[in-house]
């Protein structure tokens, strides 16, 4: 079944156009949720409640617009209120954000495997070190792709002010991993 | 690594932090989802709590906001809403009235209604319309007489009543508001009804103007019953006077449906 037809299964009450869509976007959904708070059960909890909400407003979704933003800018407000009360919480050294992050590739040799390990685990404490609205720039940015415009909708901000969101963060990613980045000055606002 | 990289470098973290094949929402969606009959009786529920709200934000507008009660009297097409219940002294109120005899052709005062001897078909020859008669009227109303208003080109049908004032059958050729008869007022609280007879709408009210020394006062009086309406360039209005109990709301309904 496809995405519209699910939708318009799930405008008439039947949950089985709900299941279909948890089945399209449940991978990407939490993996954009864990990406800005780090806990794999918070990020499946969010998207859960998320799909229910969805389950509960169906009426109000226009089915001339795309479901996908609709649905992310949901997931993605939530996951936002969630890392803002995070923060507020818990220190945020290195230690605290540490993931066990394993390679197993068996087209890598075991050193290049090491290598890739250690950029991934510098890489998810930079996300989970940056200010929450930052991190969400660049899991939006980069893993979801969306433009910057849509972006800056999504969290409420003006453009410039993703830019520049996107911008910094590259630039401490560049410091942190000492790699090559494209950080273009002229490209903030 | 280059920008577009990013995107990859992403996608692998998650992946290798939450595999893809370890994700299964729907189990636990599937059980905290409301029951159907929950989530029915839940949407129903939101429906009508929409809709008594839109009724309520319809009936602020039309009774607090100034456009909405200029548009509530627009809506209004047979009685006019005045901005009181109270008038000033009326200009004709200060002058003598006419008697019967100076002015035998008109009725403006129902208490002359018992004087009418004139035939319905008689009526028609001075106002020059077709009139057109109840074909159902309740036992106890007997026809009693008609006249026609030349100053205000209204023709009336009386039909008596014992122990009341009876029920007058009022008909005007209808050109424009400003000259309809059949249009005059009531009182900034009346509580105007709209009705069903036949195809079209009719309006339906309590209530007379009481004249006091200082000017009439509109009084939600049951005793007077008003039932307008306008049906091929005709404007009709039924009232009663007496013991709402005789004569209902229904009833003039039913007498307007069956006029012919």
């Amino acid at each position: 079944m496809d995405e519209q037809s699910a939708i318009r299964q799930l405008k008439q009450g039947d949950i089985q156009g709900l299941k279909t869509l948890v089945e399209i976007y449940q991978v990407r959904a939490v993996h954009v949720v864990f990406l800005m708070v780090g806990d794999r059960g918070q990020a499946e909890d969010i998207v859960q409640n998320a799909f229910i909400r969805i389950f509960e407003r169906i009426e109000q979704y226009d089915i001339k617009r795309p479901f996908g933003p609709w649905f992310f800018r949901i997931v993605v407000n939530d996951a936002l209120k969630t890392s803002f009360k995070q923060k507020r919480l818990t220190s945020l050294d290195t230690e605290n954000v540490e993931q066990n992050i394993q390679i197993q590739d068996p087209l890598l040799l075991p050193e290049e495997q090491f290598e890739v390990q250690e950029l991934r685990q510098q890489l998810w404490s930079l996300l989970q070190q940056l200010p929450p609205s930052q991190s969400a720039a660049i899991v939006l940015r980069y893993y979801l792709e969306l433009p910057e415009r849509d972006i800056a909708e999504f969290l409420h901000s003006p453009v410039g002010t993703v830019k520049w969101w996107l911008h910094s963060a590259k630039k401490s990613l560049a410091k942190l991993l000492k790699l090559e980045l494209d950080i273009d000055e002229h490209h903030l606002i | 690594m280059k920008e577009q990289n990013l995107h990859q470098e992403l996608t692998d973290l998650a992946e290798d932090l939450v595999p893809a094949e370890t994700i299964n929402l729907w189990p636990i969606i599937e059980k905290q989802l409301p029951s159907p009959k929950r989530f029915m009786r839940h949407t129903l529920q939101k429906r009508w709590a929409w809709i008594a709200l839109a009724i309520m934000l319809v009936g602020l507008f039309f009774t607090v906001i100034p456009q909405g009660q200029v548009l509530a009297q627009e809506i209004l097409h047979f009685f006019v809403r005045k901005e009181s219940d109270i008038l000033p002294l009326q200009e004709w109120q200060l002058t003598p009235r006419p008697t019967p005899a100076q002015d035998i052709t008109s009725t403006p005062d129902p208490s002359s209604i018992l004087e009418e001897k004139f035939s319905v078909a008689q009526i028609e020859e001075q106002s020059g319309f077709d009139l057109r008669e109840p074909a159902w009227l309740p036992e106890s109303l007997l026809f009693v007489g008609a006249t026609f208003d030349s100053t205000n080109s209204v023709a009336r049908i009386f039909y008596q009543q014992i122990d009341s004032n009876g029920l007058i059958l009022k008909e005007e050729i209808y050109t424009d508001s400003g000259s309809c008869n059949l249009c005059n007022s009531v009182g900034e609280n009346a509580s105007v009804e709209t009705v069903q007879i036949g195809n079209v709408n009719g309006e339906y009210v309590q209530g007379v103007w009481n004249l006091t020394d200082n000017g009439p006062v509109w009084e939600n009086n049951p005793f007077l019953q008003r039932l307008r309406w306008q049906i091929d360039g005709v404007a009709y209005e039924l009232l009663f006077m007496g013991n709402p109990d005789f004569l209902t709301k229904e009833d003039l309904v039913k007498i307007a449906n069956s006029l012919k």
